[in-house]
């Protein structure tokens, strides 16, 4: 009885080891540009990403994951939870939606509702305390930002920081969705 | 017997659940940054019933007199340069760059066609009063602008 009990703990113990391992994979797999790019409608995301600094673009090549930014990182839980729930919504809008129909250009103004501020946080760890920078406004604005924490409407990192890891990416998308389309004047 | 097969399962799943947690989260202190300090300055909505009204997009960001125009007594505030606006918006390069897929039609009005990327900002934007869209002196530009706020 003894000897069952310590062999089931055993093989229950090596299951379970090679799940968690399984499930890291699966979470880390799905998590950069590869992956999010398989689907066709974040091409120009995608593409400006990797142009920005944000997406290796700089002079030591790190690169921030999608997931880095668009999910959330106060908890475990909470990154699992947004990861799965994104994740089948997204999915299903691929398979039996039409995500070429989405004004992309539109959606940049619910960046507060995507972008999460943990997530920026998670890296730049220290920028709330900084006492310098090469601009003083950066400092300022940094402080406004501590000050509206844990009011009615608190300010996001994005709203500041538009385009942010996507440089360009208006004029990506407007080579697929133009916003204008001008009236070429006369004489001109 | 079955009830320790499915404990023994159960538990060795809960440990690979807390190796997993440790291996993708290093969350904790994360939360601990983001601490507030105590609000002591004024709120950006006394500033819209005053006389200097600032835009919607201002607004949205509830900035104050003071972040434009110092902390300095308000009767001795002036009328800012366009460093101060680039304090915040960066270069004139920058902005003309994102509107560059105006250039195509030559209707970008941050890289002018006449100007460049020369003009001085309050050419077309005003602060506290509605802006002034230069391009529209001369030009039809309904069909490739929106109205400035």
């Amino acid at each position: 009885m003894k000897k069952t009990i310590i062999l089931f703990v055993g093989i229950g113990i090596i299951v379970g080891f090679i799940m968690s391992l399984g499930t890291y994979k699966g979470v880390k797999e799905t998590s950069g540009d590869k992956f999010c790019v398989s689907c066709h409608s974040m091409e120009p995301m995608v593409g400006v990403y990797r142009d920005d600094v944000h997406g290796g673009n700089n002079p030591v090549g790190i690169q921030a994951k999608c997931v880095d930014c668009h999910l959330p990182h106060d908890s475990l839980a909470s990154y699992l939870y947004t990861k799965a729930k994104n994740g089948a919504i997204e999915v299903a809008i691929t398979a039996f939606g039409d995500p070429e129909k989405i004004n992309w250009i539109e959606k940049r103004k619910e960046r507060e509702r995507y972008v999460y501020d943990s997530g920026c946080m998670n890296c730049h760890t220290n920028i709330l305390e900084q006492k310098t920078a090469k601009n003083p406004k950066q400092i300022e604005m940094h402080e406004h930002y501590k000050n509206k924490l844990n009011t009615k409407k608190p300010l996001n990192c994005v709203s500041c920081h538009i385009s942010v890891g996507h440089h360009g990416l208006r004029n990506e998308l407007n080579k697929i969705t133009p916003e204008y389309t001008p009236v070429i004047e006369e004489g001109h | 017997m079955k009830k320790t097969t499915i404990i023994g399962i159960l538990g060795a799943l809960l440990l690979g659940i807390l190796f997993a947690t440790s291996a993708i989260s290093n969350d904790a202190d994360v939360a601990e940054k983001i601490t507030a300090t105590e609000t002591t300055s004024e709120d950006t909505e006394e500033i819209n019933d005053g006389e200097y009204q600032i835009k919607s997009y201002h607004q949205a960001l509830q900035l104050e007199c003071k972040h434009c125009h110092g902390d300095g007594p308000k009767e001795e505030y002036e009328e800012l340069e366009d460093e101060s606006c680039l304090s915040c918006h960066k270069t004139k390069d920058l902005l003309a760059d994102r509107l560059k897929f105006m250039d195509e039609f030559e209707t970008n009005p941050h890289n002018s066609v006449h100007d460049g990327t020369s003009l001085n900002c309050y050419e077309c934007h005003s602060s506290h009063e509605p802006s002034n869209n230069m391009c529209a002196d001369c030009h039809n530009i309904k069909t490739w602008m929106k109205e400035l706020e």
